[in-house]
């Protein structure tokens, strides 16, 4: 058990309330009437079987979804609906299960693209590349630099990413996640495919990132291990459905939660 | 050439204020860090130093005061040594990978008050043991992640101590308070307290004067010639006093600047990107960064390799009698030139050594193969011979003077002389003041007119007048007549052979000298491949009498050499054999470390050992094994035994005593 | 082997991230370029100048731009020719009726910007159809634009035989002409244009704009615009995820690509033409600028050069090697001859390097900086 940071006593407040959520494609619901709460400074994970509809659930966070009922409020406002470019303006950012990064560029380039929004340097100030456009460019190579340290991949730096070990890929992607300085991070199964080792080390960099930027974070595992470890309260979701809500601890001994266990995959 | 402000500074902190007033902007320390390479100026360094020492100084830390410093090479350690020197308390550099017993054994030894660590991991160490080192009052860390979350009661990060000291400045210390402190600081005080683990026993604090340690690096510097321009790269532990002589004092008496790598992972890229001018390793990086140019040009093209291998020819040939100035045919020197453009120069571009000045080699034999390899290049390598209790120099090669399996002549201001059993002895201006809380430990070292016993056995080459160190003098044994007889010396020599893997020296109390060797399967087995010779097992290639022909050549040339070697002379190899199985850790006939058990071997191949004294051509010999998958079983052979002819000494025998000029 | 980097360490991001970080390569390109000033002018006859050099200018200022879009920003585009077009007919007009004052190189911007405003309209497709209908798209923009030049008496000043001339101008204008504002100054202001002007200031000129257009090229792929074009040819979802807006993104590479063809098209009829008609603008133009794009190397500034080189170059050598080789050829069996050559010769090189020339380019570099190593 880890001691409680500033982040997390500092919390109690609502970062993002997810309301009455109901999607559907075609005839097929993949969400029905969910709702839940993200807490500001938490590690909120999200569980279910094979198709309960938990990456259905991030895709309706960050935008590209767009429910047929229910609202999201993020940091006190209430969206419908949103496009992915303004959930990331508003504070969202996301990793992929299968990786989604920009295989034919660098390290440094895919880190410096999660800063895009942060740079604003008009197209007359890129041209020249000199005055503010270069100093800007060079504050925002300092704050990848960070993260590149923070996540201890300076040796990958000038490699494109294409080339990378499937491990070093993930990590990667949360480099340009977390150069987003986001408040909400979404994290759609960061230890997928990994060994022991990498998973030990991807659950450390989470518990870091939460530590040291108080950056909230939801995150979609398979491994029960990592999940008990790491989050302060999970979501189940089995069929489209929220069928328990909680601390680790509670949601393990949670009845309905070991039969959709034991019903569908064990 | 410049005027030498320096010459009248005593101490480390002093010398800082004096860089820092004539060298303002030079740089004096560089750290690869996110990704560029940060650097500080002399003026810098003072400033950072002078606000983390009154930040120390608020935490307590005053004269004779121990301040811990435990991590990876890093500026802001190196300047805590000089933050504490300024103080008058004594840094205690501690190997970062030392275990916790030891840490906490050397940190209570020491009562340490304040640890200043690296990171997390070191914090966590100090932290396991802090009930054990009741003094111990603040951990100080440099690297803030991940520490969020610690009580910070009697913890603070580098930057803490530095605003403490900063506030401290402004109200405490006004003016010029600090440099009145370091004003107080004497060349005879304390300077540091460096751990040496002995092979038994807990470590030892050696503690050397700012006098012992400036005096030794200002003769290096002078020795060879080092400006402010050196580019060196700090890599090597910092508790060892190596690094302390290397990255600290021979930079703050020059005013050269130390690079500090981003990790210990890109050393080898860091160094080709600063170009380092100045730089030391031991041995084995030289063997492995040999042993991968090799593998490499193994997978380059057939035409590359070919060019490869011709111009190493060539280097091999010339390259170090070019290096030292000798006169050499017009045509050679074309050749090496184009080496030079083709070979030579990207390949010592690749190593990070296209600058390199002098590179120096010590702590144990090189091979001499290796030795020459690098010089044919051009690069200036070069053996020494210290220790901890010497700062460092006892002996150093001079340009120009380089052998292979010499270190060297005294060092300037170093007398030298051996004893009757072959130890060699030391009296220097770096001799240290003695052990730490140990008189006796010091008694027995250092004898009160100032010698010191190296524990090493060695002898000064009559020909050159080198230093050779041979083994430990406790190693060295006597034959019947008197001769003395270092095992490890001769044994170091045949394995400089690639033939020869391992090898046994029997002699000690005995009529002569009888080795017992393994051949090296690679080397030898492509031997056999070549000339087409038919083999099963390495018993069975041991066994062949081309072998043993081929073997004997490298024995005899051991012998011709020892024959040139003074006192060494009488202990040339008088028979030997090729052990019929490869010596081997899971039979307990070599440590873990895969150095030979003499002893052990000596019984175990009782029959073998008989048979080499008592003139038998072969002998029969059953030995248990264990293989690879733990089973146990026997092999059984009949090993043959060889006659080697002696050479009579060359030239008289070395004086013994022999005193720098 | 020639590349000895120990001691070049980088103590700041401006050093870190400059063009070329490495010594050998800065002094490498500064030799380049002065050769580039120096030697045609002193050493060169016109022939060079208008057979060879200056084409090559021109159309690496266009290929430049077509690979802003296709190589970094990953919209294929058939339409470089009918950009090109734009940015002649509108230098034509801008020159002959609406600003005759009007010194050449701000023309040349001018006619850069209508392209620029034209690409992003028929750039709009690309928010809907990617890949090949987004190449029929453009394609469909080559043929409008083709007609509508041929159709529409208005853009050749309804002259009979339709086809567009390049006035004498000067590079500045009046301003700098006799009775100018800046009349001392006309010793700078050279003609340029027109077949009156000398091969030489032709050259110089179109060199001059070629070199600062690569380097804003090189700035602009190396900064915040290139990574989001580059995002979005990579991984489009992912780009929108950190809040790359795709729409803006994709129609800024439309616009940016179009400024240089359009100035490319100004310079082919200004600076190498004299005269044109709409054919002179044809799909055959936009091809060949695709070729030069991928021959030298998809996303590379560099390979903009090379792969033009290749194409201009390798049609003059042929031309100039079969008779030397003594082959009995007619002129029309010659130019077949040259024709299957070159085709044969573009099969070869994607076979044997589909990324192009710039990629050996940097595979020989890699290995003359791990020389003797082979890795």
């Amino acid at each position: 058990m880890r001691a409680p940071s500033t982040a997390e006593i500092a919390a109690g407040q609502v970062l993002l309330a997810v309301e009455d959520i109901s999607l559907a494609f075609g005839g097929v619901k993949a969400l029905t009437e969910v709702s839940f709460e993200i807490e500001k400074g938490e590690i909120r994970a999200i569980i279910g079987p094979n198709g309960a509809g938990k990456t259905s659930m991030l895709n309706v966070v960050n935008g590209f979804y767009k429910p047929q009922q229910g609202r999201i409020v993020f940091k006190g406002v209430s969206h419908s609906e949103m496009e992915p470019h303004e959930a990331a303006a508003s504070g969202i950012a996301r990793t992929f299960q299968n990786v989604a990064l920009f295989k034919s560029m660098t390290t440094l380039d895919n880190i410096m693209a999660g800063r895009t929004l942060k740079m604003h340097r008009g197209l007359f100030w890129q041209i020249l590349h000199v005055g503010p456009a270069a100093e800007e460019e060079i504050e925002h190579r300092r704050k990848a630099e960070e993260i590149i340290e923070f996540l201890e991949i300076p040796h990958i730096r000038r490699i494109p990413v294409g080339r990378l070990p499937y491990g070093l890929q993930k990590r990667v992607e949360l480099g340009r996640a977390l150069a987003m300085e986001p408040d909400l991070l979404l994290l759609d199964e960061p230890m997928a495919g990994m060994n022991l080792e990498e998973k030990e080390d991807m659950s450390r960099f989470v518990l870091d990132v939460n530590n040291q930027f108080g950056t909230t974070i939801a995150l979609i595992e398979h491994d029960m291990g990592v999940v008990m470890d790491i989050s302060d309260r999970v979501v189940v979701l089995d069929y489209g459905r929220k069928i328990a809500d909680g601390t680790p601890d509670k949601v393990r001994d949670d009845p309905d939660v070991i039969k959709a266990y034991l019903g569908v995959s064990h | 050439m410049r005027a030498d402000f320096t010459a009248n500074a005593d101490t480390f902190p002093k010398l800082l204020l004096i860089n820092a007033a004539t060298r303002a902007n030079r740089p004096a320390n560089r750290l690869k860090d996110y990704g560029v390479w940060q650097t500080w100026t002399w003026l810098q360094v003072l400033e950072e130093v002078r606000s983390f020492a009154l930040g120390l100084a608020e935490l307590g830390i005053g004269r004779g005061d121990k301040v811990a410093i435990i991590g990876g090479n890093r500026p802001r350690l190196y300047w805590t040594i000089c933050a504490a020197q300024s103080l008058g308390a004594i840094p205690v550099p501690i190997y970062q990978d030392s275990v916790a017993e030891e840490m906490s054994y050397v940190l209570a030894h020491a009562a340490a008050k304040v640890a200043v660590v690296e990171n997390q991991e070191q914090v966590d160490k100090v932290l396991s043991i802090a009930e054990r080192v009741p003094e111990l009052s603040h951990i100080v860390y440099d690297e803030p992640r991940g520490m969020r979350d610690y009580d910070h009661t009697r913890l603070k990060s580098f930057e803490d101590v530095q605003a403490l000291g900063h506030a401290a400045g402004k109200s405490k210390y006004l003016g010029d308070a600090w440099e009145r402190k370091i004003a107080e600081t004497k060349g005879a005080d304390v300077a540091v307290i460096l751990y040496t683990s002995g092979t038994t026993g807990n470590p030892k604090g050696v503690m050397l004067s700012f006098d012992n340690v400036m005096i030794s690096s200002r003769n290096a510097n002078q020795f060879d010639r080092l400006t402010d321009r050196e580019e060196v790269i700090a890599y090597l532990p910092m508790a060892w006093v190596g690094d302390h002589i290397f990255s600290y004092a021979q930079s703050y008496l020059a005013g050269f600047c130390v690079n500090c790598p981003e990790s210990p992972e890109t050393v080898v890229e860091n160094r080709r990107e600063i170009g380092t001018t100045y730089a030391f390793a031991p041995p084995r990086i030289y063997e492995n960064l040999l042993t991968l140019t090799m593998v490499r040009m193994e997978d380059a093209s057939r035409l590359k390799r070919a060019m490869f291998h011709f111009f190493i020819g060539v280097a091999r040939k010339w390259g170090e009698n070019i290096l030292n100035r000798e006169r050499v045919p017009l045509h050679a020197r074309l050749l090496y030139g184009l080496g030079e453009i083709l070979v030579y120069g990207p390949l010592k571009n690749r190593f990070g050594l296209s600058r390199i000045r002098v590179a120096y080699t010590a702590g144990e034999a090189i091979g001499p193969e290796i030795f020459r390899f690098y010089r044919a290049l051009g690069i200036n390598l070069k053996q020494l011979y210290g220790q901890t209790e010497a700062s460092v120099y006892v002996t150093a090669q001079p340009d120009g003077e380089i052998y292979a399996d010499s270190v060297g002549k005294p060092s300037p201001e170093v007398e030298i002389k051996i004893a009757d059993n072959g130890e060699v002895l030391f009296r220097s201006p770096g001799v240290f003041l003695g052990y730490y809380k140990d008189p006796q430990k010091t008694a027995e070292t250092k004898t009160p007119d100032g010698w010191v016993h190296t524990g090493d056995a060695g002898f000064f080459d009559p020909k050159s007048g080198h230093l050779k160190i041979i083994d430990r003098s406790k190693d060295v044994g006597r034959l019947k007549d008197g001769t003395l007889f270092a095992p490890k010396y001769i044994e170091n020599k045949l394995k400089f052979f690639p033939n020869i893997r391992e090898a046994v020296a029997l002699g000690d109390k005995s009529d002569f000298v009888c080795v017992m060797l393994n051949i090296d399967l690679v080397s030898v087995g492509s031997w056999a491949e070549r000339n087409n010779v038919v083999y099963g097992s390495y018993q069975e290639l041991a066994a062949d009498p081309r072998v043993y022909d081929m073997v004997a050549k490298d024995v005899d040339a051991v012998n011709r050499a020892l024959a040139e070697e003074g006192p060494m002379a009488g202990a040339q190899i008088k028979r030997f054999l090729i052990l019929h199985k490869e010596l081997d850790a899971d039979d307990g006939e070599l440590t873990r470390t895969m150095k030979v058990r003499r002893s052990f071997i000596a019984e175990r191949y009782a029959p073998l050992v008989k048979a080499l004294y008592d003139g038998s051509e072969e002998v029969d010999i059953t030995t248990q094994v264990t293989f690879e998958d733990g089973r146990k079983g026997a092999i059984s052979a009949r090993v043959k035994i060889r006659d080697m002819p002696i050479y009579p000494p060359a030239g008289e025998a070395a004086p013994l005593e022999k005193k720098a000029a | 082997m020639f590349y000895r980097e120990a001691g070049q360490f980088k103590t700041s991001y401006a050093a870190d991230q400059a063009i070329f970080p490495i010594v050998q390569d800065r002094i490498f390109v500064l030799l380049v370029l002065l050769a580039a000033y120096i030697i045609p002018p002193v050493f060169l006859g016109s022939y060079w100048f208008n057979a060879i050099l200056i084409p090559f200018l021109i159309f690496s200022m266009a290929a430049l731009g077509l690979n802003l879009l296709v190589g970094y920003c990953g919209q294929l585009s058939l339409g470089t020719g009918g950009f090109m077009a734009v940015g002649a007919y509108a230098s034509y007009k801008l020159t002959t009726v609406i600003f005759p004052d009007l010194g050449m190189i701000f023309i040349f911007l001018l006619s850069g910007l209508v392209s620029a405003a034209v690409g992003v309209v028929f750039g709009l497709p690309s928010l809907r159809i990617k890949g090949f209908y987004l190449a029929v798209a453009t394609l469909a923009a080559q043929f409008f634009l083709q007609w509508l030049f041929n159709k529409v008496p208005w853009f050749y000043n309804y002259n009979s035989n339709g086809t567009i001339e390049s006035p004498p101008r000067s590079l500045f204008g009046t301003i700098m002409e006799p009775g100018g504002m800046l009349e001392a100054l006309s010793f700078l202001n050279p003609l340029v244009t027109s077949p009156r002007a000398t091969p030489v200031t032709k050259y110089l000129f179109a060199l001059t704009l070629v070199v600062v257009f690569a380097l804003i090229a090189k700035n602009l792929v190396r900064g915040r615009v290139g990574r989001a074009w580059m995002a979005i040819r990579d991984m489009d979802i992912a780009a929108e995820l950190i809040g790359i807006r795709p729409m803006q993104t994709k129609l800024l590479a439309f616009a940016i690509s179009s400024f240089y063809c359009g100035i490319a098209g100004a310079m082919l009829l200004n600076l190498y033409l004299n005269s044109a008609e709409t054919l002179a603008f044809g799909i055959n133009i936009s091809f060949e600028v695709l070729f030069m794009v991928i021959i030298g190397g998809l996303a590379s500034i560099l390979g903009s050069f090379l792969g033009t080189a290749f194409i201009v170059l390798t049609p003059i050598f042929l031309t100039n090697a079969l008779p030397a080789i003594g082959l009995p050829l007619d002129t029309a069996g010659q130019k077949h001859v040259e024709l299957m050559m070159f085709g044969g010769l573009m099969i070869f090189f994607l076979i044997v390097e589909p990324h192009g020339f710039a990629r050996l380019w940097q595979i020989a570099k890699e290995k003359l900086r791990l020389w003797p190593f082979p890795y």
